[in-house]
C-alpha cells in the first residue's frame, strides 16, 4: 500500500496538537506508532539521543521534520506517522526552524530506509501545494482527503 | 562539465544525515551539481531531490559538476563520499 493510503489506514496521523515543546511533538509521533507496532517503547529515547549526538537535522525542509533513529533503536516495521501541529515548534535547526508538520518515521533496516520510506516521504513532499495544505488542515477529514 | 564515479562504502549509504551534509558542501561551490545511480539523476544541491535517489551501501553513483570551480567541487564531494562511516 502506498505511504500516504497506509498512513490514513492505519489512523497513524492526528491534527492541531498542541505541543509544549519539540520533545512532545516527536512523542506524540511516536505513540502513534508504537499503538500500531511499528516500534517499541525505546524508539522515542533512541530519536532524543540521536539529537543530542548529530543535532536535529531531520528538519530537512522549512516547516518539517522526519524524526527517525537507527533500525536498532527499536523499529519493528517500516512506516511513518503524521503529526500536524496547531502552532509550529523550535527544533533547534539553523535553517527550518520552526516546525508545524512532523512525519516520525521507523524502517526495519536501513535498505528500506534509504530506498523506501525515505523516498516515498520525499516524493510525497516534492509538493508545495500539499505541504501547504497539510499545514493548515483542521481535522482528519481533510488529511484523508488530502492523503488519498 | 566533469565526471567521477564512486561507490558508497558508507554501512548506512547516504541517507537524511550524510545527505544533508552532502548538499551543504555542494552549496559551497558555484558549479551545478548532480548525482545519478543507474537512469536516476538529482540535483547535488537540493536534499529533497536527492533522497529521491535511495543510495545505499555499494552502489555505485556519479557525480557531475558544471561551472567555475568544477574541479575543487568534484574533488571535494568525492572526498566527502569516500569518507564517510556512518
Amino acid at each position: 500500500m502506498k505511504l500516504a493510503a497506509k498512513i490514513v489506514a492505519d489512523n497513524l496521523f492526528v491534527t492541531q496538537h498542541v505541543a509544549t515543546d519539540w520533545q512532545d511533538a516527536v512523542q506524540v509521533g511516536c505513540a502513534l506508532l508504537e499503538e500500531q507496532g511499528y516500534i517499541t517503547a525505546d524508539y522515542y529515547q533512541g530519536i532524543l539521543n540521536s539529537v543530542a549526538e548529530h543535532g536535529p537535522y531531520f528538519v530537512i525542509l522549512p516547516g518539517i521534520a522526519m524524526p527517525h533513529a537507527r533500525p536498532e533503536a527499536g523499529a519493528i516495521k517500516t512506516g511513518c506517522s503524521l503529526v500536524i501541529l496547531k502552532e509550529p515548534v523550535v527544533f533547534g535547526h539553523e535553517d527550518h526552524d520552526p516546525v508545524s508538520i512532523l512525519f516520525t518515521m521507523a524502517a526495519k533496516n536501513t535498505e528500506e530506509l534509504n530506498e523506501g520510506i525515505l523516498v516515498e516521504i520525499m516524493t510525497l513532499l516534492d509538493d508545495d501545494h500539499l505541504i501547504e495544505q497539510l499545514k493548515h488542515a483542521r481535522d482528519g477529514e481533510q488529511v484523508r482527503d488530502l492523503l488519498s | 562539465m566533469k565526471s567521477i564515479e564512486i561507490v558508497i562504502t558508507n554501512p548506512t549509504g547516504l541517507h537524511t544525515r550524510p545527505g544533508a551534509s552532502f548538499v551543504k558542501e555542494a552549496k559551497r561551490f558555484q558549479s551545478e551539481i548532480l548525482v545519478k545511480k543507474g537512469d536516476k539523476i538529482a540535483n547535488g544541491k537540493s536534499l529533497m531531490k536527492l533522497l529521491q535517489v535511495g543510495i545505499s551501501y555499494q552502489d555505485k553513483i556519479s557525480i557531475s559538476a558544471e561551472g567555475p570551480d568544477e574541479e575543487a567541487a568534484l574533488s571535494a564531494l568525492s572526498t566527502f563520499i569516500s569518507s564517510l562511516e556512518d
